[in-house]
């Protein structure tokens, strides 16, 4: 019997770029996870699945990845990661955090 | 340092432009991802989970200061600022794109910089000591040596597709600080009893998920058959490693399988056959590499200012106490700059603070810096008059902390924040650590000790070899994090022994401040290391401050 069904996000990386992108309605690829289509059915997942592995000039590594619906949050440690950036990034020897994505989370938070 | 010959730039500027045209074809739809992954990774090019992330070989852990400039200069046109110098002498940039690869080698491979055998099934970069031609202890400077080798097995026809990757490194000093019994093939330069110069050779040393210490398979091997040895080693692995199991397919389970003697005859048997091809092969060469690793033209200076300064500036004097070596010349030093300041991802550093540290080596280090294994910046031939001065300019950049090889000195591993291997942080983890430390105000205190955490079993950060080491792992999908106690990477190599069950990730930073706390009230006086007071007591009473809550005279050891 197969293993239940979560709902989940198409997610790869763009192939020339490599940067983290989720499928959004329309098949268009996005990189924030908050546009991405949530996919509760298992036979559409698996369909789009398939499509996009077809999309090897766009992207690379399809998968999917389940989240919490109502927060749109992967329930994987890995694919929260993903999502958000690395929660470590450095900083300037001034003290700001050197990109605008960073975000500095400690260990006691996750 | 080595120059690369018009041979050497060649070979480079013709793998860049093949790569070039490899990346071109995937991207065109020519080379699928299947066929295109191997040839990536032959070039150091890794898909991680954000983006690319390129891996630079530093051989011999030397960089100059042009080459620190250009990394710097990849770091800012080509990646966001910052790159991370990593256990093997490497140093990677995590947020490459595919496109940009062929632009970026061709730029390094002007200064001599590349990324060849930086991953894949390959003999990786080779290491050494990153104190090399500057330590007081060592019997040569092991770089040429180690040149030797990078050159001989560089697109070495029998070896590109080995059964998995396979790492050398090369040592002269007792201490042992490029960690030779942790490789595949750990080379000890030895001298014999007519004054010859030779390499004691190890087998079968590495981490991961089956950590060995490498054994002894020749006490001595003239320089002269260093090469035929090395082949001779390499072909019996290419025969014996498990192809079928890439988790046994390192040399160490062939050693362990096998037996060290039995691996032993089959090298010399095959050492015999291509003996007379290989004998001498190399001496030339490495006569030739010996001439660019010669002493700097070290100067006289007074070293009045240098005493004035330790005797009236307490932070100048502790910086200098513990991060100034002793050099093999008295009025110089080998200066260590840790990329450890409390809070900081180990390893990383801003595009800017590589550009002052290349600055500072062109002024203070005859131009020359070094990649240590712990993931700090090495300048080796400071002249100690030169070292206020030195410490004023790190200090206005956040890089004069007195730290190293005390306990915010964490060595870590990218971890899951980078890393498509990961299964639990480590950055974090170390940050915390550090921040906790340095409240505490007790690091000086502690004195000299290894923290090291990798982020999953392939142990990149070289956990088992920590004082205290720290294993990231995932359990029903909550980061876990395990304890080694007792591990060494300095001469004798040893292997720390896990304490007992994991901590969660909001318990391992108490955990740690536990094992300090109880180190401080358990050593017999301020003299005794965390290491010797472990090694005298046995780890039982460390095991009691780890875990506080389980029952007396039963404290777990591998439940859970």
């Amino acid at each position: 019997m197969s293993r239940k069904f979560h709902p989940s996000v198409l997610t790869a990386n763009d192939l020339p770029g490599g940067a983290v992108v989720y499928l959004a309605p329309g098949r268009q690829w996005v990189h924030d996870i908050a546009l991405a289509e949530i996919l509760a059915d298992r036979n559409r997942a698996e369909a789009l699945l398939a499509w996009a592995e077809t999309r090897t000039l766009e992207i690379i590594g399809a998968c999917l990845a389940p989240i919490d619906p109502a927060s749109h949050r992967p329930l994987a440690n890995r694919e929260r990661i993903r999502a958000a950036g690395p929660f470590s990034l450095p900083r300037t020897h001034a003290g700001t955090p050197n990109r605008k994505e960073s975000r500095h989370v400690s260990a006691r938070h996750l | 340092m080595y120059q690369p010959d018009t041979f050497d730039r060649a070979f480079l500027q013709a793998r860049t432009a093949q790569f070039r045209s490899q990346v071109a074809q995937r991207l065109s739809g020519a080379l699928s991802e299947e066929e295109f992954r191997p040839l990536r990774l032959m070039n150091g090019l890794y898909l991680q989970l954000h983006a690319y992330m390129l891996r630079v070989a530093i051989p011999h852990g030397t960089l100059s200061s042009a080459q620190m400039q250009a990394l710097a200069e990849v770091a800012d046109r080509w990646d966001r600022g910052h790159a991370h110098f990593t256990t093997r002498q490497n140093i990677q940039f995590n947020w490459i794109a595919l496109k940009d690869a062929p632009d970026i080698l061709e730029y390094l491979a002007d200064t001599g910089l590349h990324a060849v055998q930086t991953s894949g099934n390959t003999i990786r970069n080779v290491t050494t000591d990153p104190f090399a031609g500057a330590a007081p202890d060592e019997i040569a400077d092991p770089r040429p040596v180690a040149e030797l080798v990078r050159l001989w097995s560089t697109d070495h026809p029998e070896f590109q597709y080995l059964p998995r990757k396979f790492k050398i490194a090369v040592s002269a000093s007792p201490d042992d600080h490029a960690i030779t019994r942790a490789h595949d093939i750990g080379l000890r330069l030895r001298r014999n009893e007519n004054g010859g110069t030779g390499v004691e050779i190890s087998v079968g040393g590495g981490l991961g998920r089956t950590p060995m210490l490498g054994q002894v398979l020749m006490p001595f091997v003239p320089l002269a058959d260093l090469l035929g040895m090395l082949e001779a080693i390499l072909h019996v692995y290419n025969r014996l490693g498990r192809r079928d199991n890439r988790y046994k397919a390192r040399l160490k389970i062939a050693v362990s399988t096998f037996g060290i003697d039995r691996i032993r005859t089959m090298v010399v048997e095959r050492f015999e056959r291509i003996r007379r091809h290989h004998h001498g092969a190399g001496l030339k060469v490495l006569a030739r590499i010996e001439h660019f690793f010669r002493s700097p033209p070290f100067a006289r200076k007074p070293l009045d200012g240098y005493a004035a300064a330790l005797a009236a500036d307490p932070a100048f004097a502790r910086w200098a106490a513990t991060n100034a070596a002793a050099h093999k010349r008295a009025d110089h030093a080998i200066v260590t700059i840790p990329l450890k300041a409390p809070g900081a991802a180990p390893g990383d550093a801003s595009a800017g603070q590589m550009r002052l540290l290349a600055t500072l080596a062109a002024r203070y280090s005859h131009g020359e810096l070094r990649v240590t294994q712990a993931q700090n910046i090495v300048l080796p031939h400071v002249h100690r008059a030169d070292l206020p001065a030195l410490h004023r300019a790190l200090d206005g950049a956040g890089l004069a902390t007195a730290n190293a090889g005390l306990a915010t000195d964490i060595t870590a591993c990218p971890g899951l924040d980078y890393c498509a291997l990961a299964t639990a942080r480590s950055i974090p983890v170390a940050q915390e650590i550090a921040r906790r430390i340095e409240a505490l105000k007790i690091e000086h205190e502690i004195g000299p000790i290894e923290i090291r955490i990798s982020g999953c079993i392939n142990a990149c950060a070289h956990h088992h070899l920590g004082t205290i080491g720290i294993l990231g792992l995932e359990r029903a999908g909550a980061e876990t994090y395990q304890i080694t106690l007792g591990g060494q990477a300095r001469a004798p190599a040893r292997l720390g022994e896990r304490a007992g069950p994991g901590f969660a990730a909001n318990e391992i930073v108490p955990a740690v401040e536990r094992l300090l706390k109880g180190y401080l009230a358990l050593r017999k006086s301020p003299e005794e290391s965390f290491a010797a007071c472990l090694h005298r007591l046995g780890p039982r009473p460390f095991r009691a401050r780890l875990y506080p809550d389980a029952p007396k005279g039963k404290h777990p050891r591998h439940a859970a």
